[in-house]
């Protein structure tokens, strides 16, 4: 019971003291501070990757506009290009990352293949904040590009998922 | 009372140095917070910049594909069409294009642009002084874009702008030059030179209405569309120097079954073939040669035409220089549109120059090898082909030696024949990357996005 008392009367000092009140405040203080700065980080990251999303499927539509560059065009290889071209934002069949990719019938003429006929590459890619992993957000992205010359595979088909 | 408590809270908070760190800290956590929202930002005004970028880059792209054309309506048409493709709101598309006569009109258009405006400018670059055509689509997009920390600091509102513009016209330039056609207008032995035009095809120049001061764009190189152009030259056949309108060149080959088609002697061969440049030309004596024919067998193969469905019935007429009556009136008109327009039939389409001899006041097709000037580019569909007898084994096209093959109608064995095609997009397999300012209505058109 003394002990106890003593304890007491130690604590209670010690409160009434100065001594370390920098110290506690600083204690208390600090992870907001650190929490705006690492939220600034997550963002930053956040906004790289809804800019390399945006360039990927700009990329991969594009690819795809110009008959894959000669070859044989497929979904496959807009896909590659998509993914390639996405500084790593991308993961090639990662579940959480969905790239869509499909031609569509613009002239009217019941052909997706033809010149004048759309190549569409939709992305959406799931953030996971890195120090709020609480935190996820969809990063999405679209482009639509027209084709230059009509392709030479003729069953190219409507948008659907590359995995 | 409350006065004097006040009074005294305030001098304890000026003069206790409890919190004093914790004030500090909520001060540097208020710029923190600052720094984030700018750093915020500028991550979305670079995003939203992105995407404005993509939104002009697929409208400039799309609407150019359009032109050359004379009417832009079509181009502006597409423009808006990939616009809203691509997530801009209906509300915010223009009313009309932005037409130019010139490259510093267009440069200006986009100068005065409204914080939330899109403009389309459709102008005229190529061709010169009576060019008719558009062939460039600039798209300017200015918008208002997201912002965070202009609404603590007050600063008001941020604009994006994004700009981007394409060019399509014809190529001056090509990685691969398989065959060659000569001018029938004797005189067009350099570039751009105007030419004399056989509007009738009978042979000469001199008809009523056909004047030697044509226009380029009226006499391309003085070919015809219409009229079947034989790939054949040497000795033996019904192509004189005065006439023949064409040479072959032999595909070159590193093996029994390995092709390639080929021009040697290019002065500047890493950027491939432009006009102007030099080309020493290995033409096939008499005969088309085995390899050029199997080429062509094995391309047809390659392609899912070993049926050879996409040849183009037609009845050469070395007589009436080339003319085609079939194509031309015949039963076999529909067979080259149809066939030009189905994607399986590329491969048919290759790319053509048009030579003359250099050092040559007259443009006579050499007979054996020889230096000749590029003066232009085409596009030539290949009607079909017959290898000379025995050639591979290949009886199935082989000739009929029992034909009187300098009898009109008939086509000496080993010929390759087909058409210039006007206005065509490049063959796939060649690598087009320059557009010219040449009207040559017969050049490949090829589209690049440059701003």
């Amino acid at each position: 019971m003394e002990t106890l008392k003593k304890i007491v009367e130690s604590i209670y000092a010690a409160l009434k003291e100065d001594e370390g009140q920098a110290g506690i405040e600083l204690m208390l203080t600090i992870p907001f501070f650190l929490g705006f700065v690492l939220l600034a980080v997550d963002v930053s990251v956040l906004t790289y990757q809804a800019v390399a999303a945006n360039n990927a499927v700009r990329e991969g539509a594009r690819f795809g506009a110009v008959n894959c560059q000669g070859v044989p065009c497929a979904r496959d290889l807009v896909c590659d290009r998509t993914v390639e071209r996405s500084s790593g934002t991308i993961s090639d069949g990662d579940p959480d990352d969905v790239v869509t990719v499909g031609w569509v019938d613009r002239t009217g003429n019941g052909q997706t293949y033809n010149k004048g006929d759309s190549v569409t590459v939709d992305v959406s890619h799931r953030y996971q904040f890195l120090f709020f992993p609480f935190i996820e957000i969809d990063v999405l992205a679209g482009a639509d590009m027209r084709l230059e010359q009509t392709d030479d595979t003729t069953t190219l088909t409507g948008p659907a998922p590359c995995w | 009372m409350l006065v004097r408590g006040g009074t005294k809270w305030l001098r304890a908070l000026c003069f206790d140095e409890r919190g004093q760190i914790a004030f500090s800290m909520l001060l540097m956590s208020l710029g923190a917070f600052i720094l984030m929202a700018l750093s915020l930002d500028g991550g979305l005004w670079f995003l939203d910049h992105r995407k404005a970028q993509g939104q002009a880059e697929a409208a400039s792209l799309a609407a150019v594909i359009e032109l050359p054309d004379s009417d832009p309506s079509g181009a502006f048409a597409r423009a808006l069409e990939w616009l809203q493709q691509n997530g801009v709101d209906a509300a915010d598309l223009p009313a009309g294009p932005i037409l130019a006569a010139d490259q510093a009109t267009i440069d200006a258009a986009c100068n005065d642009i409204g914080s939330e405006e899109i403009r389309v400018i459709i102008g005229n670059t190529l061709g010169g002084a009576g060019d008719p055509q558009y062939d460039t689509v600039r798209t300017c997009i200015r918008r208002e874009s997201i912002v965070l920390s202009t609404l603590l600091s007050g600063v008001g509102v941020a604009n994006i702008s994004a700009v981007a513009s394409a060019k399509g016209g014809s190529a001056a330039g090509t990685t691969v030059m398989p065959w060659a056609a000569i001018p029938p207008d004797r005189d067009c032995d350099a570039i751009g030179e105007m030419c004399d035009v056989d509007e009738n095809g009978d042979g000469d120049t001199d008809d009523p209405g056909e004047t030697g001061a044509c226009t380029f764009l009226d006499c391309p190189f003085g070919l015809d569309p219409e009229r079947l152009i034989p790939m054949k030259n040497g000795n033996n056949n019904n192509c004189t120097t005065e006439s023949c309108p064409a040479i072959a060149i032999t595909a070159c080959g590193t093996g029994a079954s390995n092709y390639r088609d080929c021009i040697t002697g290019d002065e500047d061969n890493e950027s491939g073939f432009e006009v102007g440049d030099t080309v020493v030309v290995e033409t096939a004596p008499g005969n088309l040669g085995v390899n050029t024919s199997n080429t062509l067998d094995d391309l047809a193969a390659a392609n899912g035409d070993s049926s050879h469905s996409c040849d183009v019935a037609s009845t050469p007429d070395g007589t009436a220089n080339g003319l085609d009556a079939d194509v031309v009136t015949g039963p076999g008109a529909d067979d080259l549109p149809a066939n030009r327009d189905d994607p399986l039939c590329d491969y048919r389409k290759v790319v053509l120059a048009i030579v003359c001899y250099e050092a040559a006041t007259n443009c006579v097709p050499p007979n054996g090898s020889n230096t000749l000037l590029v003066v232009g580019l085409a596009v030539y569909y290949i009607a079909d082909w017959a290898a000379p007898q025995d050639v591979g084994g290949n009886t199935a096209q082989s000739c009929d030696s029992a034909v009187d093959e300098d009898a009109p109608g008939n086509y000496n064995c080993g010929v390759t024949w087909g058409f210039l095609l006007q206005g065509e997009d490049p063959a796939k397999r060649f690598n087009l990357d320059k557009i010219g300012g040449s009207p040559n209505p017969f050049a490949p058109v090829v589209v690049a996005l440059v701003e």
